[in-house]
């Protein structure tokens, strides 16, 4: 006898499943990115506020706020492609 | 059955969609040449940060495309989706960074806590010897870093320590700076608890006064003060004022509040009969005249121009530096 399978599971088994790992892997990822740029923020806190120089927290500071800066442009710019292209050839 | 990817967009698709290795290493590259090229324009060449930005973007912009059309058309993406598994199970190295950095970002948290308890254990062993220079010195430069760090302390070991080196003002000049390094953080502190108020329309009789003791000479334009409403509507008695005792207004504002926004004047609390009051971001002097401050906060503020060393300036210190946020202090001189 055929087993009668929901809409959600087959749902889920089809296009889902693979749509969630993907976009969870890559959500892990960008936050692994954006946690250690927050980490790094913090490290110079830490050093600023132990009394190291103010022109060298300054330029660590620049350095962060740059790959901060690449890393959002980037990632983001990810999300918006793989939506954009995924919304696009399911349509075509 | 795995599915042919032929042509540019299904290789386009596949890049964005499945291959996540071709994918991050391209996301990998870019932040990296990205960041360095920004570091580089921001830290060493003393660029403005438009530009580092700018020029960033345009790198980003460029990479992407030039990225995924070498992928699509050279010969090295995928020739099925079956060739490369699209969702491989995520290896142990990848869990162990991926943990790490979880665990890192969460300890990160804690740093600002154990920031701030190393400046109030500063702050305590500076107090316990208020005249000694070195003491002052120290809890001057502890302040003006946690200030400048936006690390919160208590506010009770802020007043206790305070008050000690109010106490030994007058026989120790150098603890009267520390004073008022102590009463511009207290300010930066209340920004967390004062109340937020949207600007009030309509007119009032009243005129509200400020007394500005210096002027900042500067090139930069910029204005003097700025007075505004606040609040909404408030009784006659329950209304804000801000006015001098020796020239006082016959009724309240019918406002709920005042707010004075600093700019290049020193504004004066001698002869000022100030009720319901927030001053933001000014420079405040206090040379120990006749005052009525009642539910008046400082937000932001220094007290570079606090400067005269009498009883009374040292109680509405004491009066400032006070668990209660907002002050009220009363001297009829």
């Amino acid at each position: 006898m055929m087993e009668q399978k929901s809409f959600l599971s087959k749902l889920w088994e089809g296009s889902l499943r693979d749509w969630l790992l993907h976009f969870v892997a890559d959500l892990v990822k960008t936050l692994c990115i954006l946690a250690s740029l927050y980490i790094f923020w913090e490290a110079i806190a830490l050093l600023r506020f132990r009394g190291y120089p103010d022109g060298l927290c300054k330029k660590l500071e620049y350095t962060d706020f740059a790959f901060m800066w690449a890393a959002l442009c980037v990632t983001s710019g990810n999300f918006v492609l793989k939506l954009v292209v995924g919304t696009w050839r399911k349509k075509s | 059955m795995a599915k042919e990817i032929v042509g540019f967009w299904d290789r386009l698709e596949f890049f964005l969609l499945a291959d996540d290795e071709a994918r991050w290493k391209a996301i990998g590259w870019t932040i990296v040449v990205a960041g360095v090229c920004g570091s580089i324009d921001l830290a060493l060449l003393d660029s403005a940060v438009e530009d580092a930005v700018l020029l960033m973007g345009v790198l980003i912009v460029v990479m992407s495309i030039l990225w995924i059309c070498l992928y699509c058309w050279s010969g090295q993406s995928a020739s099925t989706a079956s060739d490369k598994e699209p969702l491989r199970s995520i290896s142990r190295r990848s869990w162990v960074i991926q943990a790490g950095v979880l665990v890192a970002f969460i300890l990160s948290l804690l740093l600002p806590g154990a920031e701030a308890r190393e400046v109030e254990r500063k702050l305590q062993q500076a107090s316990d010897d208020p005249l000694n220079p070195e003491s002052a010195r120290v809890a001057q430069k502890t302040l003006a870093i946690a200030r400048e760090g936006s690390l919160r302390i208590d506010s009770r070991i802020l007043r206790d320590t305070g008050a000690k080196f109010i106490q030994t003002a007058e026989p120790n000049s150098g603890a009267w700076s520390t004073v008022q390094e102590y009463l511009g953080y207290r300010s930066f502190l209340n920004g967390d608890f004062v109340p937020h108020l949207t600007p009030a329309t309509g007119k009032s009789k009243y005129r509200s006064t400020v007394k500005i003791t210096a002027l900042e000479l500067t090139l930069e334009r910029r204005a003097a003060y700025a007075v505004f409403f606040a609040g909404g509507y408030a009784s006659g008695d329950k209304s804000a004022r801000l006015e001098l005792l020796s020239n006082p207004q016959p009724e309240g504002s019918e406002f709920a509040y005042f707010i004075v926004d600093g700019g290049m004047a020193t504004v004066g609390l001698d002869d000022a009969y100030m009720r319901n009051v927030i001053i933001r971001n000014s420079n405040i002097s206090y040379a120990g005249g006749q005052v009525r401050l009642e539910n008046v906060w400082f937000i932001n503020c220094t007290f570079h121009a606090y400067v005269r060393v009498v009883p009374e300036t040292k109680e509405l210190g004491a009066a400032i530096l006070a668990y209660s946020r907002p002050v009220s202090f009363r001297n009829q001189a």
